[in-house]
C-alpha cells in the first residue's frame, strides 16, 4: 500500500502546512518545481497533486476558450427563447428605439436617393431586423395568440367538414339499400 | 446599444492567469472574505471545491470558477418548473435583462473578485476574454449570422440540417497583444425546439504577462469591453469579408 493512501484528515493537513512552507522556502517556480522529484518523497501525497496539476499547464495556457468551462442554458426551447428574447427587446429605452428608428430612416433616404454602400447595406438590414424584433416584442405574443385560435378554427372547420361528409356517404347508403 | 440587447443572451468575464503555487495552496484563506460577501449577497449559493487548487461557486444567476490558470464569471438564468400532480408544470421564467446591463452587473461581480487579490504579489494576466453565449430562433437569424451559415453550407448548395461548429480567428493585432474570436455555432434540424446557439468568445491575449490587481485590471477590460462589443456588431452584420 502507498504511503499517500493510508493518511489520515489531519496528516492531510500537516502534510498541506508542510507542502506550502516547503514550497515558499525553495521559492521555486512552476516550470522549477515540475522537474524536482525530491518534493514528492519529501511530502507524499499531496505534493504529487500539486506536481501533476503543474506538469499539465503550459507556464502560459493561451489556448482555451470559456465557454467550454461554463453551463450552457441547454434547458431553453424555442418557445421559452421566443418569449424571453421578446422579453430583453422590451427593454430598450423609447430614446434607444427613436435613435434606430431614426438610423432606418437616413439610411432609406440614402438608399432611395444614390444607394447605399455595401457596409451600409449590411447596417441597413441588421437596424431593420432589431427594429422588427422591437415591434414584435410589443405585439407579437397577442399576434401569436390569434394565430393559435386561428389554426383552432380552421382544425375544427375541417373536422366539420370530415363529419359531413360521413354523415352524407352513411345517409347515401341507407337510401341505396 | 447592440442587437445582443434585443435577443436572449447571457455574459461570462473570464481571464487567463498564472498564480504562484503559494498562492494557489492557500487559495481558501484568500477567498474566506469572498466567500462572506457571496453569503451576504445571495440567496443561493454553494462552494464546489473538488481540489485545493481550484473552486466552483454558485450564487443564483452566477457561477464563479476559480483556478489557479483561470478565473471566470458566468451569468445564467434560472427557470424553474414546478411540478403539479395531474396538471401541467408552471414554469416561472426569469426577469430577463438585456446583454448590456448584464454584462455591467457581471463586471461588477468580477471586480470584486479581484479585489479580494489586491495586494497579492505575484499573479500574472495573460488575457481578457468576454463572452456572449446567445439563444435564437433559427427562423429569425440576424442578417450576419444567416449570412454566415449561408457561408458555411456553400459546399454542399443547401441549408445545412444540423451543425456543431467551433471556429477560432485572430482577427486583430495590437501594440503587444492580438485579439482573437472563438465562434461556436449549434443546430439540429431534428431538435428545431431547441434552438439556435451563438457563442462569441471574443479575447485579447497579451504578448508578454502583466501584474494583476483590479484597478489595472478596470481599464484594460473597458477597452476590450469596447472591442467586443464592436465585434459582436459586426457579426450581427455579417461586416467580414465573405467573398
Amino acid at each position: 500500500m502507498s504511503k499517500s493512501s493510508t493518511l489520515r484528515t489531519a496528516d492531510i493537513d500537516d502534510l498541506s502546512t508542510l507542502a506550502q512552507r516547503d514550497l515558499l522556502e525553495t521559492g521555486r517556480s512552476h516550470k522549477e518545481l515540475s522537474h524536482s522529484s525530491d518534493v514528492i518523497t519529501k511530502i507524499g501525497g499531496l505534493r504529487l497533486d500539486a506536481e501533476r496539476e503543474v506538469q499539465e499547464g503550459e507556464p502560459r495556457d493561451l489556448t482555451q476558450s470559456f465557454f467550454r468551462e461554463l453551463p450552457t442554458p441547454d434547458y431553453f426551447d424555442r418557445a421559452k427563447i421566443r418569449k424571453m428574447s421578446r422579453e430583453a427587446a422590451k427593454k430598450f429605452s423609447k430614446k434607444a428605439v427613436e435613435q434606430l428608428r431614426e438610423e432606418y430612416r437616413v439610411l432609406a433616404l440614402k438608399k432611395s436617393r444614390t444607394g447605399l454602400s455595401q457596409k451600409e447595406e449590411r447596417r441597413f438590414a441588421l437596424v431593420g431586423w432589431q427594429l422588427d424584433n422591437i415591434e414584435d416584442a410589443e405585439s407579437g405574443e397577442e399576434l401569436d395568440r390569434l394565430e393559435t385560435i386561428v389554426v383552432g378554427y380552421e382544425r375544427f372547420s375541417k373536422d366539420i367538414e370530415k363529419v359531413m361528409r360521413e354523415l352524407t356517404s352513411v345517409q347515401l347508403g341507407t337510401r341505396k339499400k | 446599444m447592440t442587437w445582443i440587447d434585443g435577443v436572449l443572451a447571457v455574459p461570462t468575464i473570464g481571464i487567463s492567469i498564472n498564480m504562484p503555487l503559494s498562492i494557489v495552496l492557500n487559495l481558501n484563506h484568500h477567498l474566506s472574505k469572498f466567500f462572506d460577501n457571496i453569503a451576504a449577497k445571495h440567496k443561493k449559493w454553494k462552494v464546489n471545491q473538488k481540489k485545493e487548487s481550484a473552486c466552483e461557486i454558485n450564487a443564483d444567476d452566477y457561477t464563479y470558477k476559480i483556478a489557479r490558470n483561470r478565473m471566470s464569471i458566468g451569468f445564467n438564468y434560472q427557470v424553474e418548473e414546478e411540478k403539479l400532480p395531474g396538471a401541467f408544470p408552471v414554469v416561472t421564467f426569469p426577469d430577463v435583462q438585456m446583454y448590456s446591463d448584464l454584462i455591467a452587473s457581471t463586471e461588477a461581480e468580477f471586480m470584486e473578485l479581484l479585489t479580494i487579490f489586491d495586494g497579492i504579489k505575484g499573479i500574472d494576466l495573460n488575457f481578457i476574454g468576454i463572452v456572449a453565449t446567445i439563444e435564437l430562433d433559427h427562423d429569425n437569424l440576424p442578417p450576419g449570422v444567416s449570412r454566415l451559415m449561408t457561408h458555411l453550407s456553400k459546399p454542399w448548395g443547401t441549408d445545412l440540417s444540423e451543425f456543431q461548429v467551433r471556429l477560432t480567428a485572430r482577427i486583430h493585432e495590437g501594440e503587444g497583444f492580438f485579439e482573437r474570436c472563438h465562434h461556436h455555432v449549434e443546430y439540429n434540424e431534428d431538435k428545431k425546439e431547441a434552438g439556435f446557439k451563438l457563442v462569441l468568445d471574443w479575447q485579447r491575449v497579451y504578448n508578454e504577462p502583466s501584474s494583476l490587481s483590479s484597478n489595472s485590471f478596470r481599464t484594460k477590460f473597458r477597452e476590450c469591453l469596447d472591442r467586443a462589443l464592436g465585434y459582436f456588431e459586426k457579426i450581427g452584420e455579417g461586416d467580414l469579408i465573405y467573398e
